[in-house]
């Protein structure tokens, strides 16, 4: 990152940083920075850290533990060769840290670290009267303001690093017994620092590392307020095959649309099904299938290898589907020799902060009779269609315009309630519209 | 498939409700109190009229002959709101020894409010309870002093409507809890069509022409029968105003007492089945609730927020969250029906126990599962001995704890125990081989502590209105 090449994608990240640690020497109280998928959040969160450590310590709150592990692993990695040193804070239950990694479950044994790690349940447990300076949110857009509220008062100045488009906190209990009382517990932390402190310096990082040029410029439009661009040009990514006999009509199709556009929708006939939908399955594992047979390779800049199974990633909207789809994917790939659970299968809130090289998506609307607000949330499909650095195939049965065209908006308006800057309603006809070009049809 | 949608689809196939738990898990007092009402659609401040009592054969019924009066709904409310308050009035406690829940000296008696689905309890408690809280019995314009008095009532019982009370029951709900029908979720908000479903699938037809059960009116009774009866009040009211209200309450009754009848048919229904072991200490704790609303009540503090302060809703999230998984659990462990569907999602494993290893420290297991049990390693599940199995500490039910650590070649399950019968003298609440056993992920009820601070922290505004 030299922020002498004006103009590259990297001068405009750069700035952005530089913009935000400006605002910290400037005594900011609380900034928060928006980072589209993959525009490099958990670097600038280490970075960041990493600045302002050896002056004092440095606390960072995730929202689950598999969060903190994985930043502390990553911090302990680039921390290797300085004097800095990454604690990790955990709960007093059975834990083991990542190793090599000071753990424990009492702050003060971890005085000797200057940068520590813990979900924002654990902080809340931490003694009222221990004080920073700054505290550094991690993904301010899940962490709730429930939670918010029982971590707050020991960070005197808060960074609050998130992603908009990500999927919003949730909840067991029964929503509209809440929303009834006039006020949303579970508004994001970012957005309840945001509505105390309108005036809240806020910085767009500008540039996605991770989704190629056509991923960018669809998912931006389709689930962003303000835009991005991604960070490496049409030319530096790629998938490639080698040219073969057809074999099989639309799979063929399927993946030579996903290769040049790096978007294809595969649409089954319209028809309503529970969620397992067995066809869907059946066609996902084709997709899956077919890529692993067709020798793909990936191209990144000046690399290009072979697909590996690890680099492909399936995501769903509900656990049932998983199962479905891991044991069907698991039988696939013993019959082509790959180990199970090497291809990645999950439902959009656990693959919320990973990448992979293609993903396969199974549209939340797929197949349904109603558009409920679960499966119309915006962040849910945007999980799903920014996973990817080279390609993403969406698969849906048809149908879904016109269900979210017939199906009336049933769901309460509540008082008090902050309009999301997405609709999700418009974000799933946008996203539609943009595909409609790259779409095979099974059975036509 | 879940299992729900495998109820449903058996549901349809028979063409009858189909069992969805095989306990009870709502407590039924000896004497509860059903109300079914309509108010005037789009207007939930002004009732129509009201069917209510104790008394399935003779319910009251008053009948507001013009409901946009105010000076009239309010007199015709005070009715109800004097039938209420003397109902809830038996149930108070003498003393203040209440304060403890497990003290058992409290008398398991609480009042219970009936209704027909959530709709109507909403309005009742939550929209009429707000309505009638803040009125009062003197100055400009004095209501009767029975129903700010009802109106605190029915915020205390708008309340209690969190997963796993008893003191209020909107009964579509506690009927889908217990039985599966053949239609949409939606359509099960009419009582008389779940009701066809479960006792008498032949007259579906019929149930689904059948008057709604309120809050609201059908439109076309709106159109007809209300409309006639508010103008006989009109011509009433001047000549013989003792008489005016007479026609709205004919037809009132007329409309409402079918959902009336339902509504007993459905708690006859439910006291059918066997209670939920557990139902007994949720209702316990629902009489504790109860108890605290009249000391607060007759210590003149019985307070109740326009709008909750944002720690109140933060501490209520807090406690929505573990009252749901509090009532999951309970239902599972009480009820194999309910169990069966996670056995079914592959949450928790049924199984027959192959071998017991007691000579290592901790004790292993190894069970071969009816279905697969494809947790991964690692994956912490419980035990719940039969009861008799202890008689060590009787208050507390004994609960193993153990880890998956692995599938043998034959899909044979293995577990290490790692809470609860490690000791040589807890062996005995293992299973021997041989037995039937059911490991779930329920296990003992965890407390914690709450971290909401006292105050609100400088990221949150503060709340606008200090009033209560």
């Amino acid at each position: 990152m030299t922020p002498q090449d004006g103009g590259s994608p990297a001068a405009a990240h750069g700035a952005a940083v530089d913009r935000i640690w400006q605002l910290f020497d400037d005594q900011a109280r609380a900034i928060v920075v928006n980072s589209p998928p993959g525009a490099g959040k958990s670097t600038l969160v280490q970075r960041t850290a990493q600045r302002l450590a050896p002056g004092s310590q440095i606390p960072i709150i995730t929202q689950t533990n598999d969060q903190a592990d994985d930043l502390v692993r990553s911090l302990a990695r680039s921390l290797a060769n300085t004097t800095l040193a990454v604690g990790r804070l955990h709960r007093a239950d059975r834990y083991s840290p990542p190793p090599g990694i000071p753990a424990s479950n009492k702050i003060e044994d971890l005085d000797n670290c200057q940068i520590v790690v813990a979900p924002a349940d654990k902080w809340a447990y931490v003694k009222e009267d221990h004080r920073w300076d700054i505290g550094i949110i991690d993904e301010a857009y899940q962490v709730s303001s429930a939670h918010l509220v029982r971590i707050a008062a020991r960070f005197d100045r808060l960074l609050l690093v998130g992603d908009p488009g990500q999927l919003s906190p949730f909840t067991t209990a029964e929503e509209a017994a809440l929303r009834a009382t006039g006020c949303w517990p579970l508004a994001t932390a970012a957005g309840t620092v945001l509505r105390t402190y309108p005036t809240t310096p806020t910085v767009e990082l500008p540039i996605s590392w991770r989704l190629p040029e056509s991923g960018a410029r669809v998912v931006a439009d389709s689930f962003y307020a303000k835009p991005f661009t991604a960070g490496s040009t049409a030319d530096e990514r790629g998938l490639w095959t080698p040219i073969r006999a057809a074999r099989d009509g639309h799979l063929d199709r399927v993946l030579e649309t996903a290769i040049e556009h790096g978007w294809c929708l595969l649409e089954l006939p319209e028809a309503l099904l529970p969620r397992t939908d067995p066809e869907c399955v059946e066609a996902i594992v084709d997709v899956v299938r077919h890529l692993l047979l067709s020798r793909t390779h990936v191209i990144d800049s000046d690399t290009r290898r072979p697909l590996r199974p690890a680099d492909i990633a399936i995501g769903v909207t509900h656990r049932d589907q998983r199962e479905r789809i891991r044991a069907r994917i698991d039988e696939a790939c013993a019959d082509l020799g790959v180990p199970p659970r090497e291809i990645t299968v999950d439902t959009a809130n656990k693959l919320q902060g990973r990448q992979f090289e293609v993903v396969v998506a199974w549209h939340p609307l797929s197949g349904r009779r109603d558009a409920s607000a679960f499966h119309l949330e915006s962040g849910r499909l945007c999980v799903l269609a920014s996973r990817h650095r080279q390609a993403c195939i969406v698969v849906a049965r048809a149908g879904i315009r016109e269900q979210l065209d017939a199906y009336p908006h049933s769901e309460p308006v509540w008082l008090g309630a902050t309009t999301p800057d997405i609709d999700g309603w418009e974000a799933n006809h946008r996203f539609l519209d943009h595909l409609a070009d790259h779409s095979v049809r099974l059975g036509a | 498939m879940s299992v729900d949608v495998y109820l449903g689809l058996s549901a349809i196939e028979r063409g009858r409700a189909v069992a969805r738990a095989a306990r009870r898990h709502v407590h039924l007092a000896a004497e509860p109190f059903v109300v079914v009402g309509y108010h005037l659609p789009g207007d939930p401040g002004a009732p129509i009229g009201l069917l209510y009592g104790t008394r399935r054969e003779q319910p009251t019924v008053i009948g507001v002959g013009e409901p946009r009066d105010p000076k009239l709904r309010f007199a015709q409310l005070a009715q109800f709101a004097m039938a209420l308050n003397g109902y809830v009035a038996q149930f108070v406690q003498p003393s203040a020894s209440s304060r403890r829940p497990q003290d058992t000296r409290v008398r398991m008696g609480g009042p219970q409010l009936i209704v027909a689905n959530q709709a109507t309890a909403q309005w009742l408690c939550d929209l009429m309870g707000r309505r009638l809280r803040y009125l009062r019995s003197e100055g400009d314009w004095p209501v009767h002093p029975s129903l700010p008095t009802a109106g605190a009532h029915l915020s205390f019982f708008a309340g209690q409507r969190v997963p796993g009370s008893s003191l209020v029951l909107p009964l579509t709900e506690v009927l889908a809890q217990h039985w599966t029908t053949g239609q949409l979720a939606a359509l099960n908000a009419n009582i008389a069509s779940q009701l066809a479903w479960i006792s008498d699938p032949d007259s579906l037809e019929e149930a689904e022409r059948a008057l709604p059960a309120g809050p609201v009116p059908d439109p076309e009774w709106e159109a007809l029968e209300l409309h006639d009866a508010i103008k006989a009040y009109g011509k009433l009211v001047e000549s013989r105003p003792a008489q005016a209200n007479r026609p709205m309450i004919q037809a009132i009754d007329e409309a409402l007492r079918p959902s009336w009848q339902a509504c007993w048919h459905a708690l006859d229904l439910l006291a059918d089945l066997p209670p939920a072991e557990r139902t007994r200490d949720r209702w316990s704790h629902d009489v504790h609730q109860w108890n605290r609303h009249t000391e607060r009540v007759s210590a003149g503090t019985a307070y109740f927020r326009k709008r909750p302060k944002q720690l109140q809703v933060f501490r209520y999230l807090t406690r929505l969250e573990r009252l749901t998984a509090d009532l999951n659990r309970e239902m599972a462990l009480d009820d194999p029906l309910i169990m069966a569907g996670y056995v079914a999602s592959g949450e928790a494993l049924s199984g027959d126990v192959v071998a017991v290893d007691l000579s290592g420290r901790p004790p292993r297991l190894q069970v071969r599962p009816h279905l697969p049990f494809l947790r991964p390693i690692g994956t912490d599940v419980f035990w719940h001995p039969p009861q008799a199995a202890d008689v060590r500490s009787p208050g507390r039910p004994p609960v193993v704890s153990l880890t998956m650590t692995g599938t043998t070649t034959d899909g044979d399950v293995t577990f290490n125990v790692t809470a609860g019968a490690i000791q040589k003298k807890l062996h005995h609440r293992l299973p021997r081989p041989g037995q039937q056993v059911v490991f779930s992920p329920f296990g003992p009820r965890d407390y914690h502590q709450d971290t909401l601070p006292a105050e609100l922290p400088w990221t949150h505004a503060d709340d606008q209105d200090g009033e209560r």
